[in-house]
C-alpha cells in the first residue's frame, strides 16, 4: 500500500497530530511501511434551533452568533478511512 | 476493468500505476456495532446501563456505594480501572453483583469490554447496571458502550473551567453530578459559574448539585434514577 486518506473532523476528539505522530511507528514492518498519510479536516457544522442558521464552528462551544446555545451538529464528528491506494 | 489486475470493483479508482481503494469505513464502526448489540441486549433483558464518567477521585465509587444502600432496586456494577480490584471490593461489601475490568495501559472502556463483562455478571431484570467507567474526562467521551444514559461527575475541588476544557466529555452526557458540595465553603468554585460553562456545550444537560458523603441532593439523583431519560 502505498498511501492512506483519513478523514478526522475537528469535533471528532481525534487530535491528527497524533495519528500522524503514530502512523510510522506503527507501519514498520507491515505492507503499509513507507505509505503516505494525507488527513482531510472536515470543519464542524451546526444548525441554530431558534434561529435557523447553519454556521461553522471548530470547538465544542455551542453557540449561534444569534448567541443562541440551541443548536445541533450536523458535521465535524467524521473519523473515517476514506481510502487506501495500492502501488 | 483494470489493467494490472483485472478487478472490477467499482470502489477501485485507477491513477496512474496505483490503485486507490475507496473505503468510507468508519474507523470506529466495529466498537459501535458491538455497542449496539450491547444496547439491544440491555433492553430486552430490562436493564437501564448508565455510563458513569469523571475524573479520578470525583466520588464515582463513594456515590455508588451509597446509592446502591438507599436505592430500591437491584442493582449491578462493572468497575473499570488500570489495575486493582479495590473498587470492586468496596462495591462487593454493599451486597452487589460486581465485575472488575483492568484496563492495563488502556485509559478507558470500549464496549468489547462491555460485552465480555455482561457475560460474567448477568444483572437480573429490572435492574439498574451502572458502568464505573476509568476516571479520565478526555477518552471515554468518544466510546459509546450500549449504555441507555451518560452520568459525569465533577467535584468541586476539581476548579472552575472544566466543561470548556473537556467539552467532548460534558457534550456527550445526560446529566452531570456536582460532587462534594460540602467543601464549597473551603474551594474557590462558583458554582453559577459552572452551570453556564455547562451549558456552553450542552444546553440540554441536567445539573444537579450533590455530597455523596453528606447526602446533599442525593434524593433528586435517586429521583432521576428512578425516572431517567433514555438516550
Amino acid at each position: 500500500m502505498t498511501g492512506v486518506r483519513l478523514e478526522i473532523g475537528r469535533l471528532s476528539g481525534v487530535v491528527p497530530d497524533s495519528v500522524r505522530f503514530c502512523f510510522d511507528v506503527l507501519c514498520t514492518g507491515t505492507s503499509l511501511e513507507g505509505a503516505r498519510l494525507d488527513i482531510a479536516e472536515p470543519s464542524g457544522r451546526a444548525r441554530c434551533r431558534d434561529c435557523g442558521e447553519e454556521f461553522t464552528l471548530d470547538d465544542f462551544i455551542l453557540l449561534c452568533p444569534c448567541g443562541s446555545a440551541d443548536v445541533s451538529v450536523l458535521a465535524g464528528r467524521e473519523l473515517r478511512i476514506t481510502s487506501v491506494e495500492v502501488g | 476493468m483494470c489493467d494490472t489486475c483485472g478487478c472490477s470493483d467499482s470502489a477501485v479508482r485507477i491513477t496512474d500505476h496505483t490503485h486507490t481503494v475507496v473505503m468510507e469505513q468508519d474507523i470506529l464502526a466495529k466498537n459501535d456495532e458491538l455497542a449496539s448489540h450491547n444496547r439491544a441486549h440491555l433492553r430486552a433483558s430490562d436493564v437501564f446501563a448508565i455510563n458513569l464518567m469523571s475524573s479520578p477521585g470525583a466520588g464515582k465509587t463513594t456515590l455508588l456505594e451509597r446509592t446502591i444502600r438507599v436505592l430500591d432496586t437491584p442493582c449491578a456494577v462493572v468497575e473499570g480501572d488500570q489495575e486493582t480490584l479495590l473498587d470492586a471490593e468496596r462495591i462487593k461489601a454493599t451486597g452487589a453483583p460486581v465485575v472488575q475490568i483492568n484496563t492495563g495501559a488502556g485509559c478507558h472502556l470500549d464496549a468489547s469490554m462491555l460485552h465480555r463483562a455482561l457475560h460474567s455478571l448477568a444483572p437480573s431484570p429490572g435492574s439498574k447496571l451502572f458502568i464505573e467507567n476509568v476516571g479520565n474526562l478526555v477518552c471515554p467521551a468518544l466510546f459509546d458502550l450500549g449504555e441507555a444514559a451518560r452520568v459525569v461527575i465533577l467535584s468541586v475541588t476539581e476548579g472552575p473551567g472544566k466543561p470548556l476544557k473537556y467539552p467532548h466529555m460534558f457534550a456527550a452526557t445526560d446529566l452531570v453530578l456536582l460532587n462534594k458540595v460540602d467543601l464549597l465553603p473551603y474551594v474557590d468554585f462558583d458554582v453559577a459559574e459552572f452551570e453556564r460553562d455547562t451549558r456552553r456545550v450542552n444546553p440540554s444537560a441536567q445539573i444537579l448539585p450533590i455530597s455523596a458523603t453528606r447526602g446533599d441532593g442525593l434524593s433528586d439523583w435517586y429521583d432521576w434514577l428512578r425516572q431517567p431519560v433514555r438516550s
